[in-house]
């Protein structure tokens, strides 16, 4: 297939969101129902993936950065560590419950903890797949 | 018959990464055997009880050992890494030598060091 | 929670996690923002660490700290024990210098320093897990560090090598989960301690219970093995580190591949498996064998030092066979001595091979004029690895030998020492004799990726002095290295109870000079033209990628069968 048609690049790009929902969704309730950090960002870089692979040369550099997508990542990175880091300032357990027993709802440190890594899973893995749809939808050097 | 299908996933897998000519099809096989290994855990955890491991108001009941989904999470993230380096390091190799055919690349390994 | 003796644990794991945080924020700033400053909160962190927890450990102790405060049986725990201190040691020793020979040069960035230390964590946390999925994670964490730091100079045979290893050791680890799959299965335990309690209490119960836990062991030791590089799953290690950047293999040959090993002391410490452990004795003696007998042919300088990491990581698995108060002390002793004298040769030959263009031994000739230092550090190493008395070698080779001293697996050992005597002489060719034309040019132009000021030359310098004088060290006092060992090991009260170890007696030194002797003549044998054809056709016998992938799972079914006929 050498040309990108008008009904691919526009379904891809309109379906896009509704994956990235459809992940952000599995994130948020990961602690209830299957689901959860990892899965989640996977589908966040899956709903990254598919505007990348559907929509036209000269669309893809306006809707996919990989700056962004480098922040995000390391974000996500620093984050998880900060919060493994608390966790040994308040109870002296990397990792461990930061939130007073009483004062919290079931599992927010569930849900911070998916968060965390849905961000940093759905970036890395979406930089990743976008590099390697770059390269080789668009050989360069190097 | 959970078994059986372990077997059969290794057996696939294990003919990807050795019998195949091209570098993709030894990646593809490797990953094949990392989805046949996760299988093996999440599957006999599964013959211990009826529910999910969520406990709800404090009551459990039977539920399914949460131990082996924690490991295979973490399995999978690795194995997802390894393919990934795997791929690129396939991608780069198909740069310098334009060929994904194992005997082709040993080839042109050796005219280029002796 | 008692924060007093768990921080060095904690401490030894984050000072190379924050190393390595901090290299990679190096992507955005200056290099000199982060290069330094993380190598030193790495070594500092992790000699603090070690300062700290000298009290508890010299008396035989161990600090635990375990994740999230679970107690033993449902968490993941960490410890420090004896073991784990002067592995880290040593550790420390090899890591710093081959930073320091890294600092040489300019294209390593803040990537390959995020990799550099992310390998020293994970190298830590092997040293230090207790559990054996953890285990597991660890282990893979290094590989991926590896591969990327082999491949770092981006060429086919570089990245080759690190795809070859990648399908080795991806394949070996497929095992490695299947055998803890059958041990939770059988005692419903992933920690260490209860594996093993659980092992013990149902052993008389059942015929298929027995086969599982063998089969199961057995599966384990195959991807442990494949980690460090034994026969016949060794197929990844010398392309691996002959294609490396010489800091790299450094590293790689130095302790990652010993890593693996100490795991497997960790497994089988409460573990009892004696048919096993005969087997790995002479696995041990054929692995060094092996080894050796492709060392020889070796026209390749860093091949050659990479298969003799094989064949003496099959001297280390000999004496860890023996097991007991002399084989484990044995082999720890020959760990610490072989990270010695195996960094020192990568970081000399490494250097003085990439300053000439060539790798060639059969070609070069004469660096010794212009690199006196590395020379003298060279023949240091060179003696050790090949049993000169008063070096490291000499000694590790006395202990190991009285550990196998009833063992018939003990004359494959012998004929590997010969081997390497004769091995290493030929490579040292290199530094005597009249240098080309074409070396001559490439030596006496400046390198561009070279740093220019004067500490970034001699920094290097002071990391080959460190392991030379560590090498000598070990060779002059080995009574108190070993009794220190033993400390580590077993505690104070105990180590009393080991038998007087003659190091310096006439057996001993007439072995070594015989075998040096044979070794010398075997060279000059093969430097010759016959010598020379035969090794070309040796050579040739090589296997590829799909040859060692079937070497492994053959092996590793040979390794099942056993492990299930004889647990």
């Amino acid at each position: 297939m050498r040309t990108k048609t008008d009904m691919l690049d526009v379904a891809s790009r309109k379906l896009a969101p509704y994956v990235l929902l459809f992940g952000c969704y599995l994130i948020s309730y990961g602690h209830l129902s299957p689901g959860g950090g990892f899965q989640g960002g996977v589908v966040l870089a899956s709903g990254l993936i598919l505007p990348a692979l559907g929509c036209r040369k000269e669309r893809r550099r306006d809707l996919l950065s990989n700056m962004a997508l480098s922040i995000g990542e390391t974000a996500g990175f620093v984050l998880l560590f900060l919060i493994g880091i608390t966790g040994i300032v308040v109870s002296g357990y990397f990792l461990a419950d930061p939130f007073p027993e009483t004062a919290r709802p079931h599992a927010w440190f569930i849900f911070f903890l998916n968060l965390a890594i849905g961000l940093k899973v759905g970036a890395g893995i979406g930089l990743l797949s976008l590099l390697l749809i770059r390269e080789s939808l668009e050989p360069d050097n190097g | 018959m959970d078994k059986l299908l372990v077997v059969i996933l290794l057996c696939i897998g294990l003919w990807g990464i050795l019998a195949g000519r091209s570098l993709i099809r030894k990646i593809i096989g490797l990953s094949i055997l990392n989805s046949s290994v996760v299988i093996l855990f999440i599957l006999s955890g599964r013959l211990d009880g009826v529910r999910a491991p969520i406990l709800t108001g404090g009551q459990s009941g039977m539920i399914v050992d949460p131990i082996p989904q924690a490991l295979m999470l973490t399995a999978i993230v690795v194995g997802l890494s390894v393919t990934a380096v795997a791929l690129i390091l396939a991608v780069k190799i198909y740069r310098s030598c334009g060929s994904l055919n194992i005997d082709e690349i040993e080839e042109s390994v050796d005219e280029s060091s002796e | 929670m008692n924060l007093q003796s768990e921080l060095p644990v904690l401490l030894l794991l984050f000072a190379p996690l924050t190393a390595a945080i901090l290299s990679l924020a190096g992507k955005f700033v200056p290099r000199r923002y982060y290069i330094t400053p993380s190598f030193l909160i790495w070594l500092l962190g992790s000699v603090y660490a070690l300062y700290a927890s000298t009290p508890l450990i010299f008396n035989g102790g161990s600090l635990g700290y375990s994740i999230g405060g679970w107690e033993e049986a449902y968490g993941i725990s960490l410890s420090i024990d004896g073991l784990t201190w002067i592995a880290t040691l040593t550790d420390i020793l090899i890591g710093s210098a081959a930073w320091l020979a890294s600092r040489r040069y300019k294209r390593f960035g803040a990537v390959f320093y995020f990799f550099f230390f992310m390998a020293l964590f994970s190298l830590q946390g092997v040293l230090c897990s207790r559990d054996i999925f953890n285990l597991f994670v660890w282990f893979e964490v290094l590989s991926l560090s590896s591969f990327l730091l082999i491949s770092y100079d981006r060429s086919l045979h570089s990245q080759l090598a690190a795809l070859r290893y990648l399908l080795i050791s991806s394949l070996s680890i497929i095992f490695f989960l299947f055998g803890v799959w059958v041990l939770y299965r059988l005692t419903g335990a992933l920690a260490l301690g209860p594996i093993a309690e659980g092992l013990e209490a149902s052993n008389s119960q059942s015929p298929e219970f027995s086969r599982s836990a063998g089969l199961a062991l057995a599966l384990i030791t195959a991807g442990i093995l494949t980690r460090a590089a034994i026969t016949p799953f060794h197929t990844w290690l010398p392309d691996a580190h002959a294609a490396a950047p010489y800091p790299v293999s450094a590293l790689l040959s130095g302790f990652v591949i010993k890593a693996p090993m100490l795991a497997m002391w960790r497994l089988f410490e409460h573990i009892q498996f004696p048919m096993l452990m005969n087997g790995l004795v002479w696995l041990g003696g054929v692995c060094a064998l092996w080894g050796v007998a492709a060392a020889m042919v070796q026209g390749d300088a860093k091949k050659l030092l990479g298969y003799h990491s094989v064949s003496q990581m099959g001297y280390i698995l000999a004496a860890f066979g023996i097991g007991g108060v002399i084989g484990g002390p044995a082999a720890l002793f020959y760990i610490i001595a072989h990270a010695l004298f195996k960094s020192l040769l990568f970081l000399t030959v490494g250097h003085v091979t990439t300053r000439a263009g060539s790798r060639n031994v059969y070609k070069l000739r004469g660096l010794g004029r212009f690199f006196p230092l590395y020379t003298a550090a060279f023949l240091i190493a060179a003696g050790a690895i090949s049993g000169l008395p008063f070096l490291a070698g000499f000694t590790g080779k006395v202990l190991v030998s009285k550990a196998l001293s009833s063992h018939y697996a003990y004359y494959l050992l012998l004929a590997a020492g010969v081997g390497t005597a004769a091995s290493f002489v030929k490579l040292s060719f290199i530094f005597f004799g009249k240098t080309s034309g074409e070396h001559i040019v490439a030596l006496e132009s400046f390198p561009q990726d070279n740093r220019t000021h004067t500490r970034a030359r001699v920094a290097p310098n002071l990391g080959l002095i460190l392991i030379s004088a560590g090498c000598i060290a070990m060779g002059v006092f080995p009574n108190q290295i070993h009794q220190f060992i033993l400390m580590l090991l077993y505690g104070r009260r105990q180590f009393s109870l080991s038998p007087e170890i003659g190091w310096y007696t006439t057996s001993s030194l007439l072995k070594a000079v015989l075998s040096i002797g044979i070794g010398v003549l075997i060279a000059f044998f093969l430097l010759s033209t016959h010598g020379k054809t035969i090794s070309h056709q040796v050579r040739h016998l090589r296997v590829g990628l799909n040859g060692s992938l079937r070497l492994l799972v053959g092996g590793s079914i040979a390794v099942m069968l056993f492990g299930i006929i004889t647990y």
